[in-house]
């Protein structure tokens, strides 16, 4: 945007168009988030008769009320545990399956390469039943692996796919510098690759992060008792329980969207450009 | 350091024949040059002799061994490439002590080496900066620094100069020179550039086209009494 505009002159027209389309777009995305967030603050009779403006008082003790029970926590606790999980192992197993199909010619690897890439067409849902019948086999039911091998599996695809075209595009002389310096692969992807492959490292936790944070099919039919339920089937439950009592549902979503947001800020910054700005000669 | 020989040294992609039996013997310590146009297969040799390139028939000794299915590292040789190759998350102290690192070195063994070849290039004051805060020049230096650390058997040079500016070629041509002068170490040094060859290098080898060389004399003697029409015509005045 500043590139455009400091080396074209755009016509007041084109400006106007700019601004009240981004402006559009911007109100999409956060006219519900705020309408949620404020809904919290106020009283059901409010919330009837004013949704989405200011409450006419502002009510802090749906969200200290929620944030003083133990249900939150224990459900953010559940969702952080299989979050972790799931991003970790997407993460190492992705990154150095990538690096075996950036780096190493062997036989039948386009064949592999291609296997873990037809897991992109399926979503988790289409296999719930062969997936519920395996889990169940391997007596993982109602535990937290249960729910992360499965989004492992079904994240690997893309996760390698991002990790292996990053690879192929650092500097193929950083490798032959590395291979005369005396590494094998296994030092150059941990000595090398690795430090260099920031931005993908964040940019694969992001999309599993959110993705098993939002998960909702693979818990609901892997976990059955409450305790180790997250937070989407928390919400569930919450919503049946408080179905009527609208402010506290919308509290309770907006503090259960936050952590992601926050992760996202964190691993945002990590995410920048020219990170392999004087390897070499361009 | 140590001797270089090449006995009819083949390299072929498939059916395409890229070096046609080419056979050559390096002094140890001596300073050859590789010159030829491009695509005449002159990196590719380089590569083969450091080990980053298969050889598809043919021996490469270095210091009396053949070392056809050694490593880079087992060859004990140092490259330098043209698009200088650092580590851009590594300072430029640990850009150079990264391969005694990687052989198992203490720290201070490996402080006092880089310190040693940081004097010698004069990157003393630049040693903490990550090669992104440098000019070409230095990232160059730093590139030679990180070959002579190791105090190879053999220095390998990719065109190390073509990225560089007319007067910072000058420049930096002294400084090899010196640098050989002072280490004498073995050293192979490709380009397509004729001035450096013949002020860099003890011989020149010509390689033509068809990826076969012709036999190499002492440089001084290239360009006035060639030995066949090939070096007549690739080593002249510009």
């Amino acid at each position: 945007m500043t590139d455009l505009a400091s080396s074209v002159r755009l016509t007041t027209g084109t400006k106007i168009y700019l601004y009240v389309s981004l402006t559009i777009i911007a109100a999409i995305v956060l006219i519900p988030l705020l309408t949620t967030a404020l809904g919290g603050f106020k009283t059901l009779g409010d919330l009837r008769t004013n949704p989405f403006g200011l409450p006419v008082e502002w009510h802090f003790e749906n969200y200290t009320g929620i944030l003083f029970g133990d249900r939150y926590w224990r459900q953010m606790m559940n969702s952080l545990i299989i979050a972790v999980l799931t991003v970790f192992l997407t993460l190492s197993v992705s990154a150095m399956a990538a690096f075996a199909f950036a780096h190493v010619k062997f036989f039948g690897s386009n064949f592999l390469l291609n296997y873990f890439l037809i897991g992109l067409m399926f979503p988790a849902a289409t296999a719930i039943l062969p997936l519920f019948i395996r889990i169940r086999d391997l007596g993982l039911l109602n535990t937290y692996w249960g729910v992360v091998l499965p989004q492992v599996a079904f994240g690997l695809g893309m996760s390698i796919l991002l990790f292996r075209n990053y690879f192929r595009n650092l500097p193929e002389e950083l490798f032959q510098a590395a291979f005369v310096d005396g590494c094998g692969y296994i030092r150059f992807f941990w000595h090398i690759s690795l430090p260099l492959s920031r931005p993908i490292i964040a940019t694969v936790s992001i999309i599993s992060f959110v993705g098993s944070w939002n998960s909702y099919i693979l818990p609901l039919i892997m976990l059955n008792s409450d305790s180790i339920y997250p937070w989407p089937l928390g919400m569930m439950v919450y919503s049946g329980e408080f179905g009527t009592e609208w402010e506290l549902v919308l509290a309770f979503i907006t503090l259960t969207i936050l952590p992601t947001i926050i992760v996202f800020f964190l691993a945002q910054k990590h995410i920048i450009a020219g990170l392999t700005a004087g390897a070499v000669k361009s | 350091m140590a001797s270089v020989e090449l006995h009819n040294i083949h390299k072929a992609y498939g059916a395409l024949t890229v070096i046609h039996d080419v056979s050559l013997s390096i002094d140890d310590g001596e300073f050859i040059a590789l010159v030829g146009p491009s695509g005449c297969g002159k990196s590719t040799l380089l590569r083969m002799i450091a080990g980053l390139e298969e050889i598809t028939d043919g021996d490469v000794s270095i210091g009396g061994q053949v070392v056809n299915a050694m490593t880079p590292r087992e060859r004990n040789i140092a490259m330098v490439f043209q698009s200088y190759a650092l580590y851009p998350h590594m300072t430029v102290a640990e850009n150079m002590g990264f391969n005694l690192k990687l052989s198992g070195e203490t720290k201070p063994v490996i402080e006092q080496r880089v310190n040693e070849a940081a004097r010698m290039l004069d990157l003393t004051k630049l040693l903490d900066r990550k090669p992104a805060q440098l000019s070409g020049g230095q990232r160059q230096r730093v590139a030679m620094g990180r070959a002579i650390v190791r105090n190879p058997a053999v220095f390998l040079f990719d065109e190390p100069l073509s990225n560089l500016d007319a007067k910072l070629r000058v420049q930096m041509r002294s400084e090899i020179k010196a640098l050989h002068q002072k280490v004498q170490t073995t050293s192979i040094y490709v380009t397509h550039d004729q001035i450096e060859a013949m002020t860099l290098a003890d011989r020149i080898v010509v390689m033509n086209r068809a990826g076969s060389s012709s036999r190499a004399r002492r440089s001084s003697s290239t360009a006035s009494r060639p030995i066949s029409s090939l070096p007549a015509l690739s080593v002249r005045r510009p």
